[in-house]
């Protein structure tokens, strides 16, 4: 009987990671499709992922640690049923903070404190911004999805404003708006094993944070809050579960994820606050999540993937012409087709003389 | 008198069920089918394979004779066909004259012609005895008034076969007996109704013919003259049930809840409690009565914790709890059945497990610094699913995998381990079968038995009677009347339910 | 501030609000049928797209970017459909999506297609000429109406056969049906897919016209980023507007304005940063988003609004 149940468990999840891998499939297989159509060599995308599993595994890290990041940002509200659609905001406004404080940073300090001062002023700054929204929330009744969505833009102008005006590097002739290189005291270490790629220690982070969130998923009370506010959040109150405090509680957590991803960009890739630096991963961040049915220790895989992916377009348009915008195209069909519920009435008539088969024999 | 509707042999399947198996009814016309049975006995299922929501599986309609495939509502009222759902199909936002010619809309140069809808309502309206505002509002509608647009709805579109789904559950006695006067207008004017109900009372006052349903087949098909109530609920349980619970001697103890004076206002701000006051004792069920929307929902709210009254004390086992919240409530000692089951009381996409435990994941010992004890809590789960008797090889599965019945097992198992001194018990049996109800009705008079006191807010009567040691009516947001056991019968209520009269001494002792 | 200025600055408005105006329609059939879109940014980048990709194979005539733009801008609606209706797709993740495919996708094309990367503009495109509206033309502040293109026309005038559409006819009724209750109007006899079909189109058309005003008529050229959260704008716009087809326009109008007055400030040389100058639109969307969801809550609480229903209680 326990062995049953453990089995058929195994099963089911062996159900839902095979569901996921035929999305990606489809997804490949259309890409495909759409490269030979319009003349391009038509397996490039999928040599592009495979090189980037084996021979340019550094570049994969370099992606899968922010998509990684953001899937787990975007995890944690979203098992409270809110959807922070405001990732990319809390990024470039982690990613500023962090800049702003690297830059004051005396040279001397040691590096290890340096580099923990400016990760907690991006965590910080990450959450606070996501207080935005998740106030207007709470206290007026605001759709987050649309506030987190304007948001993003004016963080992403803010970036713009920065590196055009305040933090804008003394430099001349720079033909980009960036703010100066910063002190390598609070660079965030890259891995050395990867020079010159600049895959780094964020990876690390990453993994923590990941086994930190499963943790508090699946181990302590406020994950079984959580859980029960994105359920139903009418049960929290009646159970006498605060639903507004854990939502304040997840998009705080959310937004300080976000910031570490912004602080990641600038101290370990950039080393410097660039203007419009951030393609996107927060939204990757929600297909990172769904893909892992918002399991932390799926987004881990779900998120590798996708770094794969977005290396493997980036590395295939340097040596073919096939441009990288495939990999959105793939990126977004798997999006698309994650949140369709198939509907298959072959399969329901089946059942229905399954049944009847069953019911005639007894 | 021509037959109206035949259904011959219809089988439907849905995957792992079969709700109905060679079912056959027919309807004559200017004749009243009764069709009864449990929740779930296949009922709402054979109607809306008339109404065309369902195609069957198998077997054949037939309308006035001639072989029917109705594949699309649409396409049901095309044939003459009308229903009136138990969950009325209003949209509460559009006016009610929008609401009745929505499908079916008259159109002058491309517009609407609301003139020629107007005089063709207005002129049903008067024949039937159906009065309406047409302009206003759905929402601002009773309960009452907007049955009377469903069925409006349904004579505008000419139906000569209507289709009444429970109609009557959700009305008081003297709305009950409009409705049936109405039934009875629309009869003479040739009308084939077909009259869904579990009130037995109802059937054998208005039917000519009755089809009894159990599990998805027809257990009995006979003339109403023919039928005693008896016989017909044998045929719908399927054995002899005893509604008449034994109770234990009357012996009130001290008072365990004590409500003085609470105004509080309901979700869109306005006045729904004007100075409530009872008491509870240990030992009694008080139960509540009213139709729905008198202040019941605000009164369970106020007393749980979920919202705080603007004025009035709330007293729990002598203390104060007016200030406290819905956690420290329960833990001093209240429990809650809620009303909306699926709404409230349950998380139907979470395990049966993470619903059990909810009184208890954050306390020692099942949980130490924030930390769970998995294993403790699973041991407890799966300690109430076996004491309670929830159908599940393992409380990790889906809560939705449970029937009605067995999910409100699981909010009772809940809400009785913590062993409350005090529980609130919101129509308790709503949407359960008859066999449930009989067990939840034990199960709350052993809590009475036991010493401790229940507040049973209820819309049927039936419920209301069959337990209470005292009775309290509801009415706009006051208690107008209040009754002991056996001093009272099911009419009277009536009259304190809709406000026609009041004692004089509105809150205090008769 | 002299006249002319203020003229002047009313102009640019209307011709700021123009596309957010068609967006914004569109949105809106779809929230009264139930629809959950904030693709709106997409379909539009695909309108913008097929608008300078039409009038570069016909050879620079406008006219034919127009109507290409809005039969790819349904085209590419149509997808959504499908999810939306056959698939039951959740709305909020599939029009991130749908954005997220026409990002790539017009990002691919544009490779694939004219082998640039960022931006194109057609070898030759025969601008339209502004509409001048006689006697209105010299009526001062008035002239700002006169003057612009033929598609802030049309945008107008679909505000009004919108309005008779939702609120007087028979398609009006059963959109805003839908969106009540889809079960309660199946009973009806409406099709609710049937009608989610037709608003998912009607927005695709609107936002494709709103993408090729974009790239035809504002500038003329397809740059990749150029929607650049106008669609979010219009949604917001029309949230703020009740989905009220004349409310929704006028709060376009508004939007139009913190865009014009940007522009204003920027030509009178002030020492603002552009990116903050950018800002104005969102902040105004943000605030009034607040605005909306405060008053709807004060509604919902019974502080305004609801009189009747308080008389026929107390």
């Amino acid at each position: 009987m326990v062995k049953n149940k453990e089995n058929s468990k195994l099963l089911s999840t062996v159900g839902i990671v095979g569901k996921q891998v035929s999305l990606i499939v489809l997804a490949l297989l259309l890409a495909t499709v759409f490269l030979a159509i319009s003349g391009y060599e038509p397996f490039a995308i999928i040599k592009g992922i495979a090189e980037s599993l084996t021979v340019d595994i550094a570049g994969t890290i370099r992606w899968a640690t922010p998509l990684i990041l953001s899937g787990l940002a975007i995890c944690v509200t979203y098992k409270a049923e809110v959807f922070n659609l405001g990732v990319d905001g809390q990024i470039y406004m982690g990613a500023a903070a962090a800049t702003a404080v690297a830059v004051i940073i005396p040279e001397s300090l040691n590096q290890g404190v340096s580099v923990v001062v400016v990760f907690i002023a991006a965590m910080a700054a990450g959450a606070a911004f996501a207080m935005i929204p998740a106030l207007m929330k709470v206290y007026l009744g605001t759709d987050e999805i649309v506030s987190t969505l304007l948001l993003n833009f004016v963080a992403e102008l803010f970036v713009e404003y920065l590196v055009t005006g305040p933090l804008k590097s003394p430099e001349q002739n720079m033909n980009m708006n960036a703010s100066k290189v910063l002190n390598e005291n609070t660079w965030l270490p890259r891995i050395s094993f990867f020079e010159p790629s600049s895959a780094n220690i964020g990876i690390y982070i990453a993994i923590i944070l990941m086994l930190l969130l499963a943790f508090l998923f699946f181990k302590t009370a406020f994950g079984h809050e959580i859980k029960i506010v994105g359920a139903n959040p009418v049960l929290a109150r009646y159970a006498g579960i605060k639903p507004k405090k854990t939502i304040l509680q997840v998009m705080g957590l959310s937004g300080a994820i976000g910031g570490i991803v912004g602080a990641i960009e600038v101290t370990a890739v950039q080393h410097r606050l660039l203007a419009a630096f951030n393609p996107d991963f927060g939204f990757d961040g929600i297909v990172v999540s769904l893909l892992a049915n918002n399991n932390p220790i799926g987004v881990l895989f779900s998120g590798t993937f996708f770094g794969a992916l977005k290396n493997g377009g980036i590395n295939m348009e340097r040596i073919t012409d096939v441009p990288s915008a495939i990999t959105d195209i793939v990126t977004a069909i798997i999006f698309i087709t994650i949140s369709a519920k198939f509907v298959l009435p072959k399969i329901r008539k089946l059942r229905i003389k399954t049944v009847r088969a069953r019911e005639g024999g007894k | 008198m021509a037959v109206a509707v035949e259904m011959l042999n219809i089988s439907k399947f849905y995957p792992g069920v079969i709700a109905n198996d060679k079912v056959s009814l027919s309807v004559n016309e200017g004749e009243i089918l009764g069709l009864i049975g449990e929740n779930g006995a296949g009922k709402s299922t054979m109607m809306n394979m008339l109404y065309g929501m369902t195609a069957p599986d198998e077997g054949v309609i037939r309308l006035f004779g001639k072989e029917v495939h109705i594949q699309s509502p649409n396409m049901a009222i095309k044939l003459g066909i009308g229903m009136v759902h138990q969950h009325f199909m209003l949209m509460p936002n559009l006016s009610v004259l929008q609401n009745i010619i929505l499908g079916n809309t008259p159109t002058k140069h491309g517009l609407i012609d609301e003139k020629q809808a107007k005089n063709k309502i207005k002129k049903i309206m008067e024949t039937y005895d159906l009065p309406v505002s047409l302009d206003e509002k759905v929402y601002q509608l009773s309960v009452g008034e907007k049955q009377r647009v469903e069925i409006i709805k349904a004579l505008y579109r000419d139906a000569k076969i209507l289709i009444l789904d429970e109609p009557t559950a959700v009305l008081t006695p003297q709305e009950t007996d409009k409705l049936l006067e109405v039934m009875q207008e629309l009869k003479k004017q040739g009308c084939a109704i077909v009259f869904i109900t579990h009130k037995l009372r109802e059937v054998m006052a208005i039917t000519d013919e009755i089809v009894v349903m159990r599990k998805g087949v027809v257990t009995g098909s006979l003339s109403t003259s023919e039928a005693n109530t008896g016989g017909l609920s044998d045929m719908i349980v399927g054995r002899t049930v005893n509604l008449d619970i034994p109770r234990g001697d009357y012996c009130p103890g001290e008072t365990v809840l004590e409500v003085q004076n609470i105004y509080a206002r309901n979700q869109r701000g306005l006045p729904a409690l004007n100075g409530v006051n009872f008491k509870v004792a240990k030992g009694e069920i008080v139960g509540i009565a009213g139709v729905e929307g008198n202040g019941q929902a605000e009164l369970i709210d106020t007393i749980s914790g979920m919202i705080y009254p603007t004025d009035g004390k709330i007293i729990l086992e002598g203390e104060d709890v007016t200030e406290k919240n819905v956690r420290q409530r329960r833990e001093d000692g209240m429990a809650h059945i809620p009303e909306d089951r699926l709404g409230m009381g349950t998380a139907v996409s979470c395990s049966i497990r993470d619903n059990l435990i909810l009184n208890r994941y954050y306390q020692k010992p099942y949980c130490k610094n924030g930390i769970m004890n998995n294993k403790k809590l699973h041991q407890l789960s799966e300690r109430l699913c076996k004491d309670f008797g929830v159908k599940t090889p393992d409380s990790t599965y889906k809560l939705g995998t449970l029937s009605g019945g067995n999910m409100q097992k699981v909010v009772f198992a809940r809400e009785m381990e913590a062993n409350p001194e005090f529980l609130i018990a919101a129509q308790p049996t709503r949407g359960v079968d008859i066999g449930a109800i009989e067990s939840i009705h034990h199960k709350i008079m052993e809590v009475r038995d036991s010493g401790r006191g229940v507040l049973l807010i209820s819309a049927e009567l039936d419920e209301i009677f069959s337990l209470s040691d005292r009775i309290l009516v509801m009415y706009e947001g006051e208690i107008v009347a209040e009754f002991k056991r056996g001093e009272v019968d099911e009419r009277t209520i009536g009259t304190y339910m809709t406000g026609a009269k009041r004692q004089g001494d509105k809150n205090g002792e008769k | 501030m002299s006249i002319a200025v203020i003229t002047d600055t009313l102009a640019s408005m209307i011709r700021m609000a123009t596309p957010l105006m068609l967006m914004a329609l569109g949105g809106l059939l779809c929230q009264r049928a139930g629809v959950f879109n904030i693709a709106l940014e997409g379909f539009s980048l695909v309108g913008a797209f097929a608008a300078i990709a039409v009038v570069q194979f016909t050879g620079g005539s406008v006219w034919a970017g127009f109507i290409g733009a809005m039969v790819f801008g349904a085209v590419y609606s149509s997808l959504y459909a499908v999810f939306v209706t056959r698939f039951k797709a959740n709305n909020i993740i599939a029009s991130i999506a749908m954005n997220m495919l026409g990002a790539g996708l017009t990002s691919y094309l544009l490779r694939t297609i004219f082998d640039v990367q960022g931006a194109y503009s057609p070898d030759k495109i025969q601008k339209l000429d502004m509409i001048k509206i006689p006697i209105i033309k010299d009526i001062p502040i008035l002239s700002c109406l006169s003057g612009q293109s033929i598609v802030t026309y049309f945008a107008i005038a679909l505000v009004i056969i919108i309005y008779i559409m939702l609120f007087k006819t028979k398609i009006g009724l059963s959109i805003c049906a839908v969106g009540e209750s889809e079960v309660a109007a199946r009973t009806a006899g409406i099709k609710p897919d049937l009608i989610k079909w037709e608003v998912v189109l009607m927005s695709g058309a609107l936002c494709g016209l709103a993408g090729a005003y974009l790239s035809t008529i504002s500038v003329s050229q397809f740059s990749e980023d150029m929607i650049q959260g106008r669609g979010f704008n219009a949604f917001t716009a029309f949230v703020f507007g009740n989905a009220h087809p004349i409310f929704a326009a006028l709060v376009t109008l508004l939007f139009g304005l913190a865009d014009a007055i940007g522009i204003r400030i920027e030509l009178l040389g002030m020492n603002v940063s552009p990116s903050i100058i950018k800002m104005f639109p969102f902040m105004f969307a943000i605030i009034a988003l607040m605005t909306s969801s405060y008053t709807t809550k004060l509604k919902k609480l019974g502080v305004i609004g609801n009189k009747k229903k308080k008389e026929k209680i107390a």
